[in-house]
């Protein structure tokens, strides 16, 4: 066993520095005291999102990409993982303070945390923990319990499960009498707001986090805004915090609202499906490819906050992805698409399907749409309503969003992988690994990244202290309403 | 048809054609002038809908002034005009400008036409407009027609195009709004009347391109060669639809007006129907009360016709029944008609015909009765002088015979005395004779079976058929087997049957052939009795059956008056027909029923007798 130690429980002392910074500014003389920065306990933090979700169950996950991302960000607010991602993207300690695994990493064992209680005042213990690791992980995997600890056994190596059990869904939770879930995070579901298209759901500072109690009282999540509201919500003074697609960024900043943006974490892009030859023909995809002005669709539609992206990772993870530089050739692409999609011009045209109520993506389809056309191919673009009972549209191509959760590349890539039903390859891990196995996923024009897009927030001016993750996500613990400090976007 | 039907004819086919031009007549009336009304309320809505088509396009050429006018738009002009310009940032700008503006397209070209922002398809961004850069001056243009390709279809669109120019660039500011069922519902029609928009978008005529203010249009198939005509000549088009063989409440009269674009291209065909139902309705309704006036009319016109064909007619029918009277013998008749037309005049004379006939046949009886008298006295004198003469003779050959011997006295006596008894018998017998005829009996009927009758009577005088020493007559029987029965006296009858015969053998003393026929008529049997003999003249045809009248030298003149006596008792009637040297024929008709009056046990009295019918050859 390879133990790693970690001396602190890191929540408690990142809040504790800070209470001991705010104090000793506080004592300190007036020319070194920073008042506008001293945090604030209380108050009611307004967030806004364009996602729904209906339920924060960890066992129900939602099956869209940015559906999950929602829902992992709402119930992070809840619920605690064993361990957490730092900004590098490695492992910390959590709920658990150290683990170890055997030689060939099939079997961990992870230490609880002592004195961590769920919001119900249960205590946390390894067979409670081990319970909702079992739900999460499946039958494939067998999570025991020992005194202090939880056991993981898999049948095949897994190196990174630690950083895989710090992001997703993998949250510790158990199971109240009410039928409710209590989590050990910093704050508790209180209520649920639903009336038709509105919902709300509102939460409130778990007093007795063993990471040590929020600064605000509550968080409201106001779901489903429409996205050209969003901006207006922070300056009507209506939220506090709002999350805003790509295309909105730049306007919402012309208006002098504070922005901020992770690095580029979801990725866009074209995935074949159907039974066309035309479309399984490898040249066909390469001519599709190849018609695409991704450059317009980042600049333009995503208003320049989004990466044209040539690989499935994004450059800041993989650190090679300039050696997949997309390629924007109308004339080669034309003679591709003549020479393999001629069954197109007697048949139905190309269809492209894409999530309903994503106007982001309706405008990149759209776009790709148009290239299309430039390029000879008549191409119908439909959207798909998710959980619909409707006759789903015999889609040819889909554009998909997979949200980057991780900046681990092996981690990353592994995911996308494996969302994209490849089979990852069981030797990734070095750069060389991971790169070939990107490429042979890129060459074989299985799925056509077309961009990376970052997340973004809109921050009205009362928020401090707005310290997300660089790959996404919130920290709303750390989060303090206080007075307006100055405007302005950037990247945290 | 009598003339009082003929009358009432005339009468109703009169009033209904009258009825009928008159009602064909408003009806003709009513037509046109509602097509006169159509036809001017279909001018006011199109005047009408080009006063809106030109405000509309007026009102977007404004909107996008107050575009290009903006400030905002300055700014973006100003700031495209920079080296390295980011155009990407006005992406979003051309919908929230149609938003605000409430224009369905809304363009934003650069001056090299590349486009920077599209509202209607905001994913064409970059690609270049170059029919909008090929115009030098939009700002004195109005607005126009153009098809406007959108993500989805392609939609027709009134667009109007100005610039805004900083330094040597241009940027050219599209918008427009889309025609189609929402223009449409803003058209004020009156009722009755819609208004239909066909987006000449394709080739040929496609049902879908057709829509009202409601939407796609039900059986857009009716109005494609509208639609096909004006695609044809560019020209403005009236034609009426009708969903029918003949007018009907689905007819509409459509005004189609073509609505080209800039280059002169048809992209458009606005049909403003106006529906014939009211019209078809207020023919309907006058067609209705033709028919009802037309009936009540009718009706009426029958009922005075009948008033006035009865009153036209019913002197004429007096008269008619009169002159029935007369021939029925009722020379009293008059009638009763108290008019100073033309008819009263006639009846007048009627009357007064009917008076002298009455008068005259009153001489005529009495002359008759007179001349019967003298004939009766004739013949009685004749019938008697006979034996008077021999008894004469031997009365004076006794008183002489008492001058000879007893001897020759008795033989003169005793042949005296037989002769007298001789003649006495003689006179008897013809007083006997005129007491049959003066008392002849009333029939007794009962069926009877007239050919079996006839050959008795045949066989009856059969030895005088073959008498010695003269020719013999042949007797030939043409009997219908299947003759019914009659209601008969069979006494009477074959008493009138024998006198028939035996009138024929005594017409052929040299010889000849004797035809009988028996056969059925409508309700009646035919007794035909034919001889060869030398016929007879027209006079002595009319005095055949006068009693006491004969052409034969030992007749008494009662035998063919005994027949017809008999006849008309029976209520049948006698013919006879002859030609001198042809024969003669007697035709006798009894009827097979007989309609008996219950008190004499006769025929009715009221039957007609009639007379016996002669006819010479």
């Amino acid at each position: 066993m390879k133990p790693i130690a970690w001396p602190f429980p890191a929540g408690n002392s990142v809040r504790a520095t800070i209470v001991a910074l705010a104090a000793f500014l506080a004592f300190a003389p007036q020319s070194m005291a920073r008042p506008s920065t001293r945090p604030q306990a209380g108050g009611t933090l307004r967030v806004a999102i364009i996602e729904r979700v209906d339920n924060i169950d960890p066992r129900q996950w939602p099956a869209g990409a940015r559906e999950a991302a929602a829902a992992e960000r709402l119930s992070s607010l809840v619920f605690d993982r064993l361990a957490r991602l730092d900004e590098h993207g490695m492992p910390q300690p959590a709920l658990a303070l150290s683990w170890q695994q055997d030689a060939p990493a099939k079997r961990w064992q992870f230490r609880l945390r002592d004195g961590v209680k769920f919001s119900d005042g249960t205590p946390l213990t390894p067979p409670i923990a081990a319970m909702a690791l079992q739900q999460m992980l499946g039958v494939s995997f067998d999570v025991s319990a020992t005194p202090d600890s939880v056991v993981i056994q898999a049948d095949r190596s897994l190196p990174d499960l630690p950083a895989q059990l710090a992001t997703g869904r993998y949250f510790i939770f158990r199971d109240g009498a009410d039928g409710s879930l209590a989590g050990t995070g910093p704050f508790v579901l209180t209520r649920i707001l639903s009336t038709g298209r509105f919902a709300q759901l509102m939460f409130t500072a778990n007093e007795t986090c063993w990471a040590g109690r929020p600064f605000v009282d509550k968080i409201t999540v106001a779901m489903n805004v429409d996205v050209e509201q969003e901006a207006n919500s922070i300056a009507f003074g209506q939220a506090d915090v709002v999350e805003l697609p790509a295309s909105q960024v730049r306007r919402t900043a012309q208006r002098g609202i504070r922005t901020v943006s992770t690095e580029p974490v979801e990725l866009v892009a074209l995935v074949f499906a159907g039974d066309r030859a035309s479309v399984k023909n490898p040249h066909f995809r390469e001519g599709i490819s190849q018609a695409i002005d991704r450059a317009s669709i980042a600049d333009v539609i995503l208003q320049r906050h989004g990466v044209v992206a040539g690989g499935l990772l994004p450059n800041w993870i993989s650190g090679y992805g300039h050696l997949f530089p997309p390629a924007f050739d109308l004339a080669r692409a034309k003679d591709l698409l003549a020479a393999s999609g001629r069954e197109l011009s007697h048949a139905a045209p190309l269809v492209l399907v894409y999530d309903s109520g994503d106007a982001e993506a309706r405008a990149i389809a759209d776009r790709v749409a148009v290239n299309m056309r430039e390029a000879g191919i008549v191409m119908q673009v439909q959207e798909q309503v998710a959980n619909s009972t409707a006759k789903r549209p015999a889609a040819d191509l889909r554009l998909v969003r997979y949200r980057i959760a991780t900046p681990d590349r092996t981690a990353a890539l592994a995911g996308v992988l494996n969302w994209l039903g490849e089979s990852a390859a069981p030797d990734l891990g070095t750069v060389d690994q991971d790169y070939a196995a990107e490429r042979e996923s890129i060459d074989a024009f299985r799925v056509i990244p077309l961009v990376h897009v970052a997340e973004s927030y809109g921050l009205s001016p009362q928020v401090h202290d707005w310290m997300a993750p660089r790959w996404g996500g919130w920290n709303l613990a750390d989060v303090w309403i206080g007075p307006p400090s100055g405007a302005g976007s950037g990247t945290p | 048809m009598s003339f009082r039907i003929k009358v009432m004819l005339f009468f109703v086919i009169t009033i209904v054609a009258a009825v009928s031009m008159v009602a064909w007549g408003v009806s003709l009336y009513t037509r046109r002038a509602f097509e006169e009304f159509d036809r001017q309320r279909t001018d006011a809505l199109v005047a009408q809908f080009r006063r809106e088509y030109a405000q509309r396009g007026d009102e977007i050429a404004h909107r996008v002034q107050s575009i290009a006018d903006a400030e905002a738009t300055l700014r973006m002009a100003m700031d495209l005009n920079r080296p390295q310009a980011d155009a990407s940032q006005y992406y979003n700008d051309a919908r929230a400008i149609a938003q605000s503006l409430q224009l369905d397209f809304v363009d934003i070209v650069a001056d090299d036409g590349a486009l920077i922002s599209s509202s209607e398809w905001p994913a064409r961004f970059g690609y270049k407009t170059d029919w909008v850069t090929a115009e030098p001056d939009w700002n004195s243009k109005g607005a126009f027609l153009r098809r406007v390709d959108t993500p989805d279809s392609v939609d027709l669109g009134m667009l109007a195009v100005r610039t805004v120019r900083v330094a040597d660039k241009r940027l050219f500011l599209v918008g427009g709004q889309r025609l189609d069922q929402n223009f449409l519902a803003t058209l004020v029609l009156p009722e009755g009347m819609r208004a239909l928009l066909y987006r000449n978008l394709e080739q040929g005529f496609v049902p879908d391109a057709l829509t009202d203010a409601h939407g796609p249009v039900s059986q857009p198939g009716t109005l494609a060669p509208i639609v096909t005509e004006v695609q044809q000549s560019r020209k403005e088009v009236q034609r009426t639809i009708s969903r029918g063989p003949a007018l009907n409440a689905d007819s509409e009269t459509f005004d189609a007006i073509p609505l080209v674009g800039r280059d002169a291209g048809l992209l458009g065909v606005l049909l403003v129907g106006s529906s014939r139902q009211n019209l078809v309705q207020m023919l309907n309704f006058i067609r209705a009360l033709a028919l009802l006036v037309g009936g009540g009319v009718i009706l009426l016109g029958m009922l005075l016709g009948w008033w006035v064909s009865a009153r036209v007619t019913r002197p004429i029918e007096e008269l008619a029944a009169g002159a029935r009277e007369v021939a029925a013998g009722h020379w009293q008749a008059r009638v009763n008609i108290r008019s100073r037309d033309e008819v009263g005049q006639l009846a007048d004379a009627f009357n007064e015909m009917t008076r002298q006939l009455a008068e005259q046949r009153e001489r005529l009886v009495q002359t008759e009765r007179v001349a019967a008298w003298r004939e009766l006295a004739r013949r009685l004198a004749h019938e008697l002088k006979n034996p008077l003469f021999p008894l004469q003779l031997t009365v004076e050959n006794l008183q002489r015979a008492r001058e000879q011997t007893s001897e020759q006295f008795d033989e003169v006596f005793f042949e005296s005395t037989a002769t007298l008894r001789e003649e006495l018998e003689n006179l008897k017998t013809i007083i006997s004779r005129f007491s049959d005829f003066a008392k002849m009996p009333p029939p007794q009927f009962e069926p009877v079976d007239l050919n079996e009758l006839v050959r008795g009577a045949i066989k009856l005088f059969e030895p005088q058929m073959a008498p010695v020493g003269r020719p013999p007559i042949t007797s030939e029987l043409y009997l219908d087997e299947n003759l019914p029965r009659p209601q008969a006296d069979p006494i009477l009858l074959r008493r009138a049957v024998e006198n028939l015969i035996l009138n024929s053998l005594d017409a052929m003393p040299a010889g000849g052939t004797l035809t009988i026929r028996t056969a059925q008529r409508s309700g009646a049997v035919r007794l035909e009795v034919t001889d060869t003999g030398e016929g007879l003249t027209p006079e002595e045809c009319e005095r055949l059956f006068t009693p006491y009248y004969t052409t034969k030298r030992l007749g008494t003149g009662l035998g063919l008056a005994i027949v017809q006596s008999v006849v008309s008792d029976h209520g049948g009637r006698i013919e006879v027909e002859s030609a001198p040297g042809a024969g003669t024929t007697f035709r006798i008709e009894l009827p097979v029923e007989q309609k008996i009056s219950a008190e004499t046990g006769t025929p009715a009295e009221d039957r007609p007798v009639d007379p016996p019918v002669f006819t010479v050859a």
